[in-house]
């Protein structure tokens, strides 16, 4: 046996299974999970931003210097601002038309993983250097008047997380992440391909 | 019609053979009902979009067809390894009928990705112009693939079914 005609038949014998309608159950696909981790993400940077300005007007600080409240502020936009990022990766991903032709699909995938790249290549170190200048303002009014030895532990500490952050853990994160998004650009690139040649 | 009863409806009419199109795609049943839930959130999602321009079969077949495509890039290694000590294990205990849609899944599952989808759509006996329209590609083109997917996996299986 084995012409088409009987693998037809072979496949036909088998009669696909009514399932209940699944109207409940959250989705598992790697999509669904990216889009609930934007919202999550984008919403928890989004309420720190908002914690820090309720702690700035509502408790009394009683900072003397305008710059440090300044600082706060900027601690507040660049929470929001990347909050607002995060976001629009969100969007972006939801803008993706399941229903186009499979090659166009793979294309609207591909465009997206390349936002993501070069997001990657300017917003991490732009994220760091904003954060830490409003974190250095922030320290001038908090560290004046302080023994200096105190200064130098906390600057000390502080700094050595930091550039541990950026320089050893940020990067091999983001060393991972660009692997990760080149190779799906691959596989979809692949993917394209089989729908456009013959 | 109400978009509950139009969802409903387009479930009970499809879904069956989306799910068998998710199963001929991944080999595994838990992997299948998971792309069908997906497919079908995303009908839900985008059923206000659709525009009547295309068959509702057509339109949601496309969907599937994207679902599957995106969600197993990584699995289809694993899958081919998983369901040979799958098929070995069953190959004793199975009726003769069974083991030869079994053969048929694993022989399937060796195809490229998009000429999985694009058999599984010709054995479910679609027209080959609701196939170029899903696929988004002409329709003698198509044709083109179909002479060389059949060929391929007939000798796929026969090697399977000589073993």
């Amino acid at each position: 046996m084995s012409d088409f005609d009987s693998l037809k038949n072979i496949w036909q014998q088998e009669k696909p299974e009514a399932k209940p309608i699944p109207i409940s159950a959250q989705a598992k696909s790697e999509r669904s999970k990216m889009q609930r981790q934007f919202l999550v993400g984008s919403l928890l940077l989004f309420l720190t931003g908002i914690f820090i300005g309720a702690m700035a007007l509502g408790l009394d600080l009683n900072f003397q210097q305008w710059y440090t409240y300044a600082a706060m502020g900027l601690v507040i936009a660049i929470c929001w601002g990347q909050s607002f990022l995060i976001f629009s990766n969100y969007l972006s991903m939801r803008k993706i038309d399941e229903s186009a032709a499979p090659g166009e699909h793979l294309k609207q995938w591909e465009r997206y993983y390349h936002l993501r790249q070069s997001q990657n290549r300017w917003n991490t170190p732009l994220y760091f250097i904003m954060l830490n200048a409003a974190m250095g303002i922030y320290f001038i009014e908090i560290m004046s008047g302080r023994p200096w030895m105190n200064v130098a532990i906390v600057l000390g500490i502080y700094l050595a997380w930091v550039l541990y952050a950026y320089f050893v853990l940020g990067k091999k994160v983001l060393r991972k992440e660009n692997q990760r998004l080149q190779t799906i650009i691959q596989e979809l690139k692949a993917l394209e391909n089989q729908f456009e040649k013959e | 019609m109400n978009k509950q009863d139009t969802f409903t409806q387009l479930y009970r009419q499809y879904g069956p053979g989306i799910r068998k199109l998710c199963l001929g795609y991944t080999g595994d049943a838990a992997k299948a009902d998971d792309l069908l839930q997906d497919t079908f959130m995303a009908v839900w999602n985008h059923l206000e979009n659709f525009r009547g321009e295309a068959k509702w079969s057509t339109w949601i077949y496309r969907i599937a067809v994207n679902t599957c495509l995106v969600n197993l890039r990584k699995q289809k290694m694993q899958f081919v390894s998983d369901q040979d000590t799958v098929l070995h294990q069953l190959a004793e205990e199975r009726s003769d009928t069974e083991q030869q849609v079994q053969l048929l899944y694993k022989s399937i599952s060796q195809l490229r990705e998009s000429d999985r989808v694009i058999i599984m759509l010709v054995l479910e006996d679609k027209p080959y112009a609701e196939i170029a329209e899903i696929i988004g590609i002409t329709e003698a083109n198509l044709r083109v693939k179909i002479h060389r997917i059949k060929k391929e996996l007939t000798e796929i299986y026969q090697r399977h079914e000589r073993l």
